[in-house]
């Protein structure tokens, strides 16, 4: 890594979360609009919970690296140089919107609000990586990417900012038209089988059975996914006899 | 199955003119706070490590990691407490405030780490 590349990618995940932020905001705008009245005010306490609960897992999310614990590094260098984690953020992120909606009584569904500020945040943020980091396998393809050791490479990193930039298109077009909080979940799972794929070309180092860390906690999410599809889908039935 | 006659859509919010709601004046008070908590994170730690007898960037290094444990537990504790409380803004914006600030505060940091690393004419940068 050349020197001043952290500062690099942290300016990037700054500015992916002030996009993010500006992004949340116009949803908000647009949500008074197509409602007639303006948005919760505890919506603030679930995004303070949101960007908690995604920072501290974000830097802590890639801890438990290795079953062996002398394998894994203190809690203090993991905290000042570990690896940033986006899923774990993302799950911190959930886990600390769902808290706070628990702790203030707030029931109204968030997702539709958060799913495109996400996307903007996670493309922005993923520039940074795309700059600084090793981008993926060697590649004999015509856009493969020789930037950092002159051997072409995937750059897997670009290939997910296509992938949010899309997602964006889709969600904004969907936005009107799907129930609360559909929106979130259908791009997390979305991003979630597309991480997986992608991570055959990203590069990271395989640990068992040929997949990678970040494509083994997909999986070990994926019952909470199904969990919550069946959630979404009873509900809907259960409306739909009513 | 009978339905009642349909209402016009309020332009009040649930909670608009609830004392308790998150107002946007106390709301960056707190986010306020929490980013003077941050800058101290690191100035405090620079001026220590400058005037301490020994490696300055190692020091800093250590200093400010103590004062983020420190502002972590305060913010975590207050700003949970505050905002369960439903205190107006002011919790919820700490929360705000210290989460952003610990994305934007390494990039600080690292300006200090620099400048210290420099100041002793060692290191990459010197």
């Amino acid at each position: 890594m050349m020197p001043g590349s952290a500062v690099v990618h942290d300016l990037f995940m700054g500015l992916g979360v002030l996009a993010g932020a500006w992004v949340f905001v116009l949803q908000t705008r647009y949500r008074r609009r197509l409602t007639g009245r303006p948005v919760d005010d505890r919506i603030w306490t679930v995004v303070a919970g949101a960007l908690v609960g995604g920072v501290l897992l974000g830097r802590i999310g890639t801890w438990v690296q290795h079953l062996d614990p002398r394998g894994n590094a203190t809690l203090v260098e993991q905290w000042l140089y570990g690896n940033r984690s986006i899923l774990s953020g993302l799950l911190g992120a959930y886990l600390g919107a769902l808290l706070a909606k628990r702790l203030t009584g707030y029931r109204e569904s968030t997702g539709n609000l958060f799913a495109p500020a996400a996307a903007v945040g996670m493309a922005v943020g993923r520039v940074g990586c795309l700059l600084t980091e090793l981008p993926g396998t060697p590649t004999g393809l015509p856009w493969g990417w020789a930037a950092f050791d002159g051997v072409p490479r995937h750059p897997s990193f670009a290939y997910e900012i296509a992938f949010h930039a899309i997602a964006l298109v889709v969600l904004l077009r969907l936005r009107s038209r799907v129930g609360d909080g559909a929106l979130f979940t259908g791009f997390v799972l979305g991003y979630g089988v597309f991480r997986f794929f992608v991570e055959f070309v990203r590069g990271n180092e395989v640990v068992l059975a040929g997949l990678t860390r970040p494509q083994w906690f997909l999986l070990a999410l994926a019952p909470l996914a199904a969990w919550r599809i069946g959630r979404r889908l009873s509900s809907r039935v259960r409306e739909g006899v009513a | 199955m009978t339905t009642g006659p349909i209402k016009p859509m309020s332009p009040v919010g649930p909670n608009e003119g609830d004392p308790r709601g998150n107002q946007p004046r106390k709301m960056w008070l707190g986010i306020g706070i929490a980013a003077l908590g941050h800058l101290l994170t690191i100035v405090i730690p620079w001026g220590a490590a400058l005037a301490m007898s020994g490696e300055a960037a190692g020091n800093f290094l250590a200093l400010a990691l103590i004062g983020q444990v420190i502002l972590m537990i305060g913010v975590l504790a207050v700003g949970i407490t505050l905002a369960v409380k439903r205190d107006g803004g002011v919790g919820v914006g700490l929360l705000i405030g210290w989460a952003v600030g610990l994305l934007i505060s390494p990039i600080v940091g690292f300006g200090v780490c620099v400048s210290l690393i420099n100041q002793s004419g060692g290191g990459p940068f010197g």
